[in-house]
């Protein structure tokens, strides 16, 4: 048998946190670059995982033309910033319904200090986004043989 | 005015203006927001994909614009990161409903996670339509993460012109 934490208030807690996300602009909270975030339109969503040699983002940007991304790393900052622009000219009136999010969005990490910034590569497949950031050679965990 | 007919009234504005907020909210993300359900619910969580879905985020905004030509009905739909052979998508009355699955690979599920926001898992999208189409004629394609799906308007319910006779 498993056990299941028992979390009645979970799935509430899950849909607020998304909806915070969503309206998240954290004016102030990075300083001089609030401008930056306070122009963004939409906010992309992200995971972020650390591999043994290492740390590979995802971002969801469906409907944004590679060409319009860009991903940029000074001071140990990662910024990823781009476009989404209207995919047809049709006038605005045709419209039944628009939940799509047109204009910039903005995302930054402070990355750890392990991170090489000359390495870093992007790729975007099917609306996704991957960067992938090696961590420096020197500074990757090495094990040290106890002699006998 | 006394001091708490001012706040009286401080507060019904405020209550207003949240009011109006949430009215928009839901507007805008009610059928936008989306649930992905793992496959394997409640069963013993055994592969590392599976240990993942359940941790991954069970929301997803899948949003979606329609828009009305003079012949067809034009949907888009961003659905990053799927595989568009296995989208299953239907016309039921004057709902539009795409059925997917965001699956995980396995080079995925490992190392550390700092942030999990995406959402993995299969999913059901319904988009309501402002005519009726025909749906044996529906074209869809899929580029950068966008759902494209055109469907023409059935014959009765396209615009007709007619001639006022002297």
């Amino acid at each position: 048998m498993s056990l299941v934490r028992y979390e009645p208030w979970g799935l509430l807690n899950q849909l607020h946190g998304e909806i915070d996300r969503l309206f998240d602009t954290r004016l102030g909270s990075y300083g001089e670059d609030s401008s930056q975030l306070a122009t963004s339109d939409w906010v992309p969503a992200v995971d972020i995982r650390e591999e043994a040699d290492r740390y590979v983002i995802h971002a969801d940007v469906p409907g944004v033309d590679p060409k319009d991304i860009e991903v940029h790393m000074e001071d140990g900052v990662l910024s990823i910033k781009g476009e989404r622009k209207s995919e047809s000219k049709e006038e605005r009136e045709h419209y039944k319904r628009v939940e799509r999010v047109r204009g910039s969005f903005f995302r930054r990490f402070s990355m750890p200090d392990t991170a090489n910034a000359e390495a870093i590569s992007a790729k975007s497949k099917d609306g996704v986004l991957e960067i992938v950031i090696p961590k420096q050679e020197k500074l990757q965990p090495k094990r040290i043989q106890i002699e006998s | 005015m006394s001091t708490f007919a001012e706040i009286g009234e401080g507060l019904e504005r405020a209550w207003d203006s949240i009011a109006d907020g949430w009215r928009q909210l839901r507007q805008r993300a009610t059928h936008a927001l989306t649930r992905f359900k793992p496959l394997n619910s409640g069963g013993k969580l055994e592969t590392a994909e599976e240990v993942f879905l359940q941790r991954s985020s069970p929301w997803g905004l899948l949003a979606a614009d329609v828009s009305e030509g003079d012949t067809e009905v034009d949907v888009r739909l961003e659905a990053p990161g799927l595989e568009a052979d296995n989208l299953d998508i239907q016309v039921v009355g004057n709902v539009l409903v795409v059925r997917g699955e965001k699956k995980v690979q396995h080079a995925q599920t490992e190392g550390r996670f700092y942030v999990m926001e995406c959402a993995y898992g299969s999913f059901e999208r319904a988009v309501p339509l402002p005519v009726e189409v025909d749906e044996n004629a529906a074209k869809a394609s899929y580029r950068r993460g966008v759902l494209h799906i055109k469907l023409p308007k059935k014959a009765a319910t396209r615009g007709r012109r007619i001639e006022v006779q002297y």
